[in-house]
């Protein structure tokens, strides 16, 4: 019997592991062929290459040679795909001319801050989110099911960036409860780990509460709609025979079932984050990915760009894939499509 | 929760009537420069001035007309196109249906707005750049959502009564799947212009919108771009309103959407 | 089911974490100071390593350079004065100049500076191609030591702003360092950053835009004022001048006119040395009749542009180009055209451009309508202005608003009809009047001017050349005389630029007249930090 299961396992592993290689495939296609799709000449396009009467955009000789060796200028296609694979396996991500520095070091230096604020928005919206979805689908029909809904249906209609400007408007600037903008405050720099952990949480509230605010109706949502389904299977209308207590049957028998759909969904839209954070880190000023891009679009580097979308959905692809590890060691139920 | 679908409905009749009375309800053309730059509420402005002297009031109610526009062509746009998708898709199955899966699966994985930034920035800022990213990437869930019901309507016993008496494909999906479908479309219509005025309003506020059309991302934009924002008293009637319109079109739209959802489909559990 | 509650805690606690903060709030971060030790801090941003090859190309990453670095000859608040040489002579008709060096000058290393090192130094340059200084050591045939305090400069032919943008510009770098230095675009080491300025580098941060100086207080012109000088980068620097997180930086007009209200601050004004103006496609028609252009000119009204896009934080703009805030070389008595947009009409319907089917768009004599692509940037409400005054003289504007990048690269293939543009460069020395003559690489800069005029080019090859001050004067006056007559640019106005700070700590702040070295506008001129 286990024989078999471990045999399921593999194969299904092996299955999702293919489709996530030609996903990324894909990605890397994507971002390959944009630039030279685009009319015109693809290199200067890469570059932003262009005489300009203020200096500091013009690209020197150096910025030029290196831009030019690592995107095969020159070269067949076949030949640039091949320089670029082989590149990116090296982690060069090429070379930003405004920034003036390599993109895989600018993305490193932000990517960390982005996780931070990400992963404990996901988090805390996550937890709230499933558990107000238990609760309205507990509730289903009430008052305060339909108040839960409506609130949060709500809430989703406030465009992310309106509800953190409105937040650092009132909060920051007026009340001056929390910083204006950054990650952290640069005169800590030298003090106590206590110290520096504070003034970054202080930094990080804003930020992390106008992203979960942004995330938890989705979650919401999804439980809700899962634990309604749940709540139709044949055992819990035994359970229920049983005698089983209401909140028993809640959380003991619908939640573990409804939370694999759930949390299979919340890992899938990992990439909708991404959007929520591009503008909580553009309008909070946190030094992340999100306000690289912004900062990347407003000077139309595209070398920045591509490499951030590359390692925004390669993360977004490697969370799947962890949490169908995760899932499938758990779960032996799981299909194999 | 028709009630709610009600108030939406009628919050969104308010705002096509703005649209279209627009001419007639604003002392001036949103692209006049008509009063001093900065200017706080009186009678002759009544939200103000914004920083080039054009009177705030007059953009926002022409702003209706550019946020309906955009919700409305983006969701016609890729509601059928995506909906045509879905039906062939679902209908015939097979090596397509599992491409339209595969590509899905793909999509939905693969964060959205990096990639709408690459695209939007190779293009010259426009509304049709913006228009034509926003339909890209909103009809494979309209795929999605189509395929799906066509698949549980594929299973109906009458498709395949119909099909032995030797009807063809297209009679089928023309007199039996396209009626069943109107409600799903007319619901995802309204549910999409929702999702299409809050991108739009995102990518404005980025940055990549049309600069001489202010749409109310737009004005929101140059607002928060007048850097003494936080510390002037402006922000009241130059942040505010646009904010709030936005976000009261799409709660209209998305209360409507919700409500037509389950009007017509009252088996679905994502309504109350 | 414990996963959830484990979860539920870790949130939990993360969020009373935050909430626990909200004291943390209310105090306020206090300044590192230790002792006795003077800090001074200004906002800013990166402008790279301030070192002779590693700076930014930028006005302001000169500045930081200068601090650690000297030149033959510096400005101060009247002029230029003598600094790394005591004085100096010109001879041979402007193409021998002599500079007899302070015998205390000497690197932050402890070595001495010698002739050796100047002539060094241009040598270098002259090698190691360097992306701003390049182009004005052409005209430098040799440099010669002629004994430890003194070197004597030979140019091809004489050269009027040798002393502000040569001898003023050029920062003398240690021999016994460079020597050693094959590759200078890549040279990173500490050592790149020693010079012999009154400001010593101790840390420079690129990702946080900061640089950390270090008083020398073995500066040979003399006692420096602080101890310690940072440049760093914050999000919000009017906050923090109004708390005291910083004592200066350089606020824009609207952060300005905040500030001004606040008693404790002080706000200076000056000329920002950049210029915005309209260029016009002069290979194509309507164009090239001069007459049309001059009606543009009368159809703007430039204060009220001013006005709506830069909230009066500009001058407006003459058309002889020259910016009046450049006093020495400005001429008042040239063409002018005041706003009037009966003159512009007149001047339209006289050339025969009227409007026939009363769209409110005229049309020329073959049909054509008067409707043009103005090419302009993303940011700015200047296209949108423009736009509405040239429809109230019957021509239409279509706005093609680009990003920077996509903007320049038209504008350098000269794929516009009409287009605003803006750059800096108009301050110091008025060789750049001669940037706007069409020729394919004329300089540096690609010139994207289209100027054809026989006088005008005879004229900037003469003025570059006249070393005698009054001679001079006379051919630029009459260079901008042309220009307003010939409007082949129309300037629509000079940005300013302002300086906000906390006084108490350094006081005496000023705007360079002319600007430093070349003709940069700032405030950060080592001067002020000193006590001569």
């Amino acid at each position: 019997m286990s024989c078999i299961k471990k045999e399921g396992r593999s194969t299904y592993l092996y299955t999702r592991g293919g489709e996530y290689l030609s996903t990324i495939l894909i990605i890397l296609c994507l971002n390959f062929f944009l630039p030279r799709l685009m009319p015109g000449d693809p290199f200067s396009y890469l570059t932003g290459q262009n005489a300009s009467s203020d200096l500091s955009t013009t690209l020197d000789s150096k910025s030029e040679a290196i831009l030019r060796a690592y995107y095969g200028v020159g070269d067949p296609l076949w030949k640039q795909f091949c320089l670029y694979c082989q590149n990116l396996l090296h982690g060069n991500l090429g070379y930003a001319y405004y920034f003036k520095a390599p993109v895989a070091q600018l993305i490193a230096q932000r990517l960390p801050w982005s996780l931070f604020l990400v992963v404990t928005s996901i988090l805390l919206a996550s937890v709230i989110g499933i558990t107000a979805g238990v609760f309205s689908a507990w509730k289903r029909g009430t008052v305060l099911d339909r108040g839960f809904w409506i609130i949060f249906l709500s809430l989703r209609s406030i465009p992310t960036f309106f509800l953190g400007t409105l937040l650092l408007l009132f909060l920051s600037f007026q009340a001056g409860i929390f910083p204006l903008f950054g990650a952290y405050s640069i005169e800590k720099a030298g003090s106590t780990w206590l110290v520096q952990g504070k003034d970054i949480l202080w930094h990080l509230a804003l930020p992390v509460l106008t992203l979960t605010l942004a995330e938890v109706t989705g979650k919401y949502l999804l439980t809700r709609s899962a634990m309604l389904d749940t709540l139709e299977e044949d055992y819990i209308i035994f359970a229920r025979a049983r005698g089983l207590a209401e909140s028993q049957i809640m959380y003991r028998h619908a939640l573990p079932n409804a939370l694999l759909p759930v949390v299979t969904q919340i890992a899938l839209r990992l990439g909708m984050a991404a959007a929520g954070m591009i503008y909580v880190e553009t309008i909070f000023g946190y030094p992340g990915m999100g306000k690289l891009m912004q900062e990347a679009l407003a000077v139309r580097d595209f070398s920045v760009l591509q490499g951030t979308f590359l390692i925004t959905s390669l993360l977004v692809l490697a969370s799947n894939f962890l949490l169908d590890l995760f899932y499938v060691y758990l779960d032996p139920r799981v299909e194999v499509r | 929760m028709s009630r709610l679908g009600l108030i939406g409905g009628t919050i969104l009749l308010f705002f096509c009537l703005l649209a279209f009375f627009a001419p007639f309800l604003t002392p001036y053309s949103p692209n006049n420069f008509s009063g001093q730059p900065l200017e706080i509420p009186s009678t002759r402005h009544l939200l103000g001035t914004d920083g080039s002297g054009q009177d705030i009031f007059s953009q926002l109610i022409y702003g209706t007309r550019v946020s309906l526009l955009i919700g409305l062509t983006v969701s016609l746009f890729s509601t059928l196109f995506g909906g045509v998708v879905g039906l062939l898709s679902g209908f015939y199955g097979k090596w397509i249906d599992r491409l339209l899966m595969r590509f899905l699966d793909i999509f939905l994985t693969i964060p959205h707005l990096p990639l709408m930034l690459l695209l939007a920035a190779y293009f010259p800022p426009a509304l049709v750049t913006t228009i034509f990213v926003l339909i890209l990437f909103s009809w494979p869930l309209e795929a999605k959502l189509v395929r799906s019901q066509v698949l549980s309507l594929k299973k109906r016993e009458y498709l395949e009564a119909a099909r032995l008496a030797g009807a063809k494909d297209y009679y089928l999906m023309y007199r039996y799947l396209i009626p069943e479908l109107t409600p799903l479309i007319v619901s995802q219509l309204v549910l999409r212009s929702s999702w299409a005025v809050l991108a739009e309003s995102g990518l404005a506020f980025l940055g990549l919108g049309d600069p001489s059309i202010k749409s109310w991302g737009m004005i929101l934009k140059q607002a928060i771009s007048y850097e003494a924002i936080y510390f002037t008293p402006n922000w009241q009637w130059w942040l505010l309103p646009p904010g709030i319109c936005i976000t009261l079109l799409i709660f209209a739209f998305t209360f409507l959407g919700y409500a037509l959802e389950e009007k017509f489909n009252p088996t679905l559990k994502e309504g109350v | 089911m414990r996963k959830v509650f484990l979860l539920f805690f870790l949130a939990c606690f993360i969020g009373l974490a935050c909430l626990g903060l909200l004291r943390h709030g209310a105090t306020p971060s206090a300044p590192a100071s230790s002792g006795a030790a003077s800090i001074y801090k200004i906002a800013g941003e990166d402008y790279g390593h301030p070192s002779p090859y590693a700076f930014y190309p930028r006005g302001p990453g000169y500045c930081r350079m200068s601090l650690v670095f000297d030149t033959l000859v510096w400005k101060d608040q009247k002029g230029i004065i003598p600094w790394l040489s005591k004085s100096y002579q010109m001879a041979a008709g402007g193409k021998e100049w002599t500079f007899n060096l302070n015998p205390k000058a000497k690197w932050q290393d402890g070595q001495p500076l010698t002739a050796e090192d100047v002539k060094f130094t241009f040598d270098y340059i002259k090698q190691h191609p360097h992306p701003w200084f390049s182009r004005e050591l052409a005209v430098v045939s040799k440099v010669e030591a002629k004994d430890k305090d003194k070197v004597v400069i030979f140019l091809k032919e004489p050269y009027a702003p040798f002393l502000t943008n040569i001898a003023g510009t050029i920062p003398i770098m240690p021999k016994h360092i460079w020597s050693k230095v094959a590759d200078p675009l890549k040279y990173n080491d500490a050592k790149a950053a020693i010079g012999s300025g009154p400001f010593k580098l101790v840390k420079y941060d690129k990702a946080n835009a900061l640089y950390v100086f270090q008083a020398n207080q073995d500066y040979f012109k003399g006692k420096v004022k602080v101890d310690k000088l940072i440049f760093l980068q914050t999000g919000q620097p009017l906050m923090a001048l109004t708390k005291g997180d910083i004592d200066a930086f350089e606020p824009n007009v609207d952060q300005k006119i905040v500030l001004e209200k606040n008693k404790n601050i002080k706000v200076m004004e000056g000329s920002g040395f950049w210029i915005y103006r309209l260029l016009f496609n002069l290979e194509q028609q309507p164009w090239q009749e001069v007459k049309f252009r001059q009606a543009i000119a009368y159809a703007l009204n430039l204060p009220d542009l001013v006005k709506r896009a830069m909230h009066n934080g500009a001058k407006t703009g003459k058309p002889g180009y020259v910016s009046p805030e450049l006093a020495q070389w400005y001429n008042a008595k040239t063409l002018d055209y005041p706003y009037s947009p009966q003159k512009a009409n007149e001047i339209l319907d006289g050339l025969g451009y009227k409007d026939n089917n009363g769209d409110g768009i005229r049309e020329m004599p073959g049909g054509k309508k008067l409707s043009f692509q103005l090419l302009t940037f993303q940011e700015g409400q200047d296209g949108e202005i423009i736009k509405s005054m040239l429809k109230d003289v019957g021509i239409e504007i279509q706005i093609k608003a680009l990003d920077k990048g996509a903007h320049d690269s038209l504008i350098a293939d000269k794929q516009y009809q009409i287009a605003i543009n803006g750059h800096g460069g108009i301050g110091g020395d008025p060789v750049f009047l001669n940037q706007l003559i069409a020729s394919p690489k004329a300089t540096q800069q690609p010139s994207s001017d289209m100027f054809k005029d026989e006088e005008y080019t005879r004229l900037a090859k003469a003025q570059s050349k006249m070393t005698d001050q009054r001679q001079r004067k006379q051919i630029v006056n009459r260079m901008q005389e042309i220009l307003a007559e010939k409007l082949p640019t129309l300037p629509l106005y000079y940005r300013q630029m302002y300086f906000a700070y906390k006084p108490g700590k350094v006081d005496g702040w000023f705007f360079t007249s002319g600007g430093i070295a070349s003709g940069i506008p700032t405030e950060l001129n080592k001067v002020v930090f000193l006590k001569l």
